[in-house]
């Protein structure tokens, strides 16, 4: 009895487990492909809307957000853990904003630089390690059927919660993120994930 | 090789000289009183849309498509169905924007470049952007068209576009498309396609719940 009990307990746990792994797709990895979302970025007293987009270029990923009037907000460059800055709109140039949603995104693109990311253990990856190195901790969690999240913790308090929302389970599927920083306003919503060739 | 490529580049010259010529300071009077009066009349309006967006980076476009509802005097909806499903309404000094899961509201001032380039699009609109001290105005004869290029004197207009390119139609004077060009050369093209003026287009479409 107790044999079974711990095969079917250990069995429930693998399978949670696997589903954990499985589901969250390994993001921006196809060289060329434009990954491209809706992008809503709230941000003190800053509000931005318009299409996000994503392109890995052999080693480098260019982030570029353009709003629906048509003018390019930012341009960012990430190579290796360097993150630079090509262009920035005027409105964006208040400086802790620019800063920390460069980090936000840059973060976002380099978590899954790595295939050790969510599909093996969570807390062997590049994003889990470069948390520890800032004294930060995080955990992974499952919020509900094919909404996962990530904690971000600092001092037993949450700095920010990192929402996966998977629409299908393929790499191409749509898919919504959502980063809310918990000690200051901000919020990044990326929705509607779609990668074209 | 060289002469070849001469004649290839006079070729092209020639027909870009042919395409589009500057109109006359009196022909590009006669075509502004015509667009202005046309647009005076306007209304309302409703119209679909297809947005390109190119962006050299990518090398590629990425195209939007939706409706477009205008009405006297600021009032603006901007519904995009593709590739992503969501609405943005102007009216006065608020932008609401609707996506699948919320509706957010706002004041336009937290958005700088998006109040000035509204305020610019129902200028566009009411045809009063022609009278704009803010930009250095030309007229073209561009097949079948006319084309009116706006660039930027103003500061802050100037470090987003290098010019704005407004399409007219050459018989009805209607606005076709317009195309923003950034300072370094992305641009975004705006088709307008079904229109239908001075309609009767309901208020409930400029409030978002």
């Amino acid at each position: 009895m107790l044999h079974r009990s711990i095969v079917l307990i250990f069995t429930i746990l693998l399978f949670s487990s696997l589903k954990a792994q499985q589901k969250i797709p390994y993001l921006f990895s196809k060289n060329d492909s434009v990954y491209t979302f809706h992008a809503l970025l709230d941000a003190y007293n800053y509000h931005f809307s318009g299409i996000m987009a994503i392109k890995k270029i052999d080693q480098e990923h260019r982030i570029v957000f353009t709003t629906e009037t048509g003018t390019t907000l930012f341009d960012f460059s990430v190579k290796g853990n360097k993150c630079s800055i090509n262009y920035v709109q005027s409105d964006m140039k208040n400086p802790l904003m620019l800063q920390l949603i460069k980090k936000d995104l840059c973060d976002l693109v380099q978590s899954y630089r790595s295939k050790k990311g969510f599909e093996k253990n969570y807390l062997e990856s590049a994003e889990h390690k470069q948390i520890q190195s800032n004294n930060m901790s995080a955990s992974q969690n499952i919020v509900q059927n094919d909404i996962y999240s990530v904690e971000v913790v600092k001092s037993s308090k949450k700095v920010k919660t990192l929402f996966y929302t998977i629409r299908s389970n393929t790499i191409t599927s749509e898919m919504d993120i959502r980063i809310t920083h918990h000690t200051i306003p901000v919020t990044i919503d990326l929705m509607g994930f779609v990668a074209t060739e | 090789m060289k002469t070849y490529l001469l004649y290839i580049t006079l070729i092209i010259t020639a027909y870009n000289a042919q395409a589009q010529t500057v109109l006359s300071a009196k022909d590009a009077d006669a075509v502004k009183a015509k667009i202005t009066a046309t647009s005076k009349n306007i209304q309302s309006m409703q119209a679909t849309f297809t947005q390109e967006k190119f962006m050299s980076v990518l090398s590629k476009k990425i195209t939007s498509k939706g409706s477009f509802y205008f009405k006297k005097e600021n009032l603006v909806r901007w519904e995009y169905t593709e590739p992503f499903k969501y609405i943005i309404v102007l009216s006065g000094a608020k932008v609401q924007i609707k996506d699948d899961k919320k509706v957010s509201e706002y004041d336009m001032s937290s958005n700088k470049s998006f109040k000035q380039i509204n305020d610019m699009m129902i200028q566009l609109v009411q045809g009063n952007v022609l009278n704009s001290t803010q930009y250095k105005i030309t007229y073209f004869d561009v097949q079948g068209q006319y084309m009116v290029q706006l660039v930027p004197i103003d500061k802050k207009l100037k470090s987003m576009f290098s010019s704005i390119q407004l399409y007219f139609d050459k018989t009805t004077y209607d606005v076709v498309s317009f195309k923003m060009i950034e300072v370094n050369a992305d641009y975004t093209l705006v088709k307008f396609n079904n229109k239908k003026q001075n309609i009767t287009v309901d208020a409930s479409k400029f409030v978002l719940k």
